[in-house]
């Protein structure tokens, strides 16, 4: 299989400070690519380097390179957008325009240069069955978000992502804000959604990049100790800091 | 709805400025200014003079409100921190908006009511922008920076333009506070205009029963202006969580 993302030698700074050293890895398309590691260890850096969101920092820098689908992202040719629409991030917190629920979806669709009115309603609709919301909001479309939980707030940020219609979907710690009984259900929303898209998945939790990725890579300090199957980092890890890690001595 | 809301909030700042108008216009007879140097051998009502050269400063100020507005977005949207016409810019705005209004009231009183050249009306437009640019400018950067940075990532996170995020949402989102600025500086250059309207009755009139009156007059319904435009302000300035 050909890789979606290649990302060769990757470096990246905030003004002088070195965030991340030297990292490459491949990403396969339709699989859960978790990335782990304890809190500041540059996890979120690594994956805004991916749709471009870095470049809103004035003072960051990168050298190394990031292939999208065999293209260089950071190319001048490239339309940023073009690329940055084929990713599609959902944060931490869930972070809604304030519009009603049906313009936030709306939006991604209009975003793409969707006009017709019927068209967008109905991917509005099927972003919202996609994301498993349909049956809790489809009775108050046109009203505030915020009166959802924090769950189906994210739940809908889902929804907006996926409007875009990306081919990759990227989950900064989706998690961190939810509680135990919302938190299955955006885990088993992520393993539908890998078979139609290819995903990049953050967590600092050990036990839900188990559970739900296919391959996951350890960083530490801004380096990306080791990658590989799910399975085989968290029982033959090769190196003793992912060993220390995946068995809770670390981080 | 909200939606109305925000509309009539849009509406309500033209609509108080062509009030405004209306009401100068209509008041103030117009005299013909030409270019003798006294006010005595023109023999003409220095009142209505200082009228027409207030006149004056209106188109001014609405040139003045729309050119701040636009400052505050380049510098805000396309000039990073560390470039360097903003660190020049940035401290001149903030140093001369932190100049009390009182000092251009008193430069604007020599040159609306004393100076009778008519070259002063550009010396007044000066003392306009002046007044006007530096506030409006700073007050509307305000605006744009206390916009929560993650809707803006959210936005480019679904694939916007730069051009996409400010429209559809910098610009939603920190208008009401724009307009609350716009209207705090329409309010103080207004009260520099009835400074020097009263001076103006001052100078030409002894101090009588009618004198009172005439002032009464001629400033009650700016300073009712004033005091309007400023609760307007600091209504729009709390920036109620509007959907938009
Ligand atoms: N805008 C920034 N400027 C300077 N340093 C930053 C910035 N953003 C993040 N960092 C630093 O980069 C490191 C990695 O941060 P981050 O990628 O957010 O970690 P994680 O998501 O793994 O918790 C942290 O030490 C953080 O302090
Ligand atoms: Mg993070």
């Amino acid at each position: 299989m050909t890789p979606i993302i290649q990302v060769n030698d990757l470096n990246v700074w905030f003004g002088k400070r070195r965030i991340l050293r030297n990292l490459s890895f491949d990403i396969q398309p339709r699989q859960v690519t978790a990335f782990i590691g304890p809190s500041n260890c540059g996890k979120t850096t690594v994956i805004r380097c991916l749709n471009r969101l870095n470049d809103l920092q004035v003072d960051y820098r990168h050298t190394g390179e990031i292939l999208i689908n065999g293209e260089e992202l950071y190319a001048r040719k490239n339309k940023t957008t073009e690329i940055a629409r084929k990713i599609s991030m959902v944060f931490e917190k869930p972070i809604l325009f304030k519009k009603s629920i049906y313009e936030n979806v709306a939006y991604s669709a209009r975003i793409r240069g969707i006009k017709h009115v019927t068209q967008i309603s109905n991917i509005v609709d099927e972003c919202l069955m996609k994301a498993h919301l349909w049956n809790e909001v489809k009775d108050h479309l046109h009203t505030d978000p915020s009166l959802l939980s924090i769950g189906q707030q994210q739940q809908l940020c889902i929804a907006r992502a996926l409007a875009c219609e990306p081919e990759i979907l990227i989950f900064d710690e989706p998690c961190s804000q939810l509680d135990a009984t919302e938190t299955p259900k955006i885990e088993t929303l992520i393993q539908t959604l890998k078979q139609q898209f290819t995903i990049i998945f953050v967590t600092n939790k050990r036990r839900q990049a188990a559970r739900v990725s296919d391959v996951a890579g350890f960083l530490y300090n801004g380096e990306l100790v080791e990658i590989g199957k799910t399975e085989q980092i968290f029982t033959t890890p090769t190196d003793n800091r992912t060993e220390n890690y995946v068995t809770g001595r670390l981080g | 709805m909200d939606k109305t809301k925000l509309l009539f909030n849009i509406i309500a700042v033209p609509i108080l400025i062509i009030v405004l108008t209306v009401y100068l216009t209509l008041t103030f007879t117009v005299p013909t200014v030409n270019s003798e140097v006294s006010f005595e051998s023109m023999n003409i009502n220095r009142i209505n003079l200082v009228k027409v050269r207030l006149m004056w400063m209106i188109p001014v100020l609405c040139v003045a409100i729309i050119v701040s507005v636009v400052i505050a977005f380049v510098v805000e949207e396309w000039l990073s921190t560390n470039n360097l016409i903003r660190r020049i810019i940035e401290p001149q705005i903030i140093i001369l908006s932190s100049i009390p209004s009182i000092v251009y009231g008193i430069l604007a009183i020599y040159y609306l009511v004393f100076n009778p050249i008519s070259s002063s009306y550009v010396s007044l437009a000066f003392i306009v922008i002046l007044l006007v640019v530096p506030i409006t400018t700073l007050s509307a950067q305000n605006a744009i920076r206390n916009i929560d940075i993650s809707i803006r990532h959210a936005a480019y996170a679904v694939g916007a333009t730069k051009t996409k995020v400010i429209l559809d949402h910098v610009l939603p989102l920190s208008l009401l506070e724009i307009l609350g600025g716009i209207c705090h500086t329409i309010s103080r250059t207004l009260a520099v205009a009835a400074l020097c309207i009263l001076v103006s009755i001052l100078v030409e009139s002894p101090i009588s029963g009618q004198t009172i009156v005439n002032i009464v007059h001629n400033i009650g319904i700016l300073l009712l202006l004033v005091l309007l435009f400023s609760i307007v302000s600091s209504f729009l300035r709390k920036n109620p969580n509007v959907m938009y």
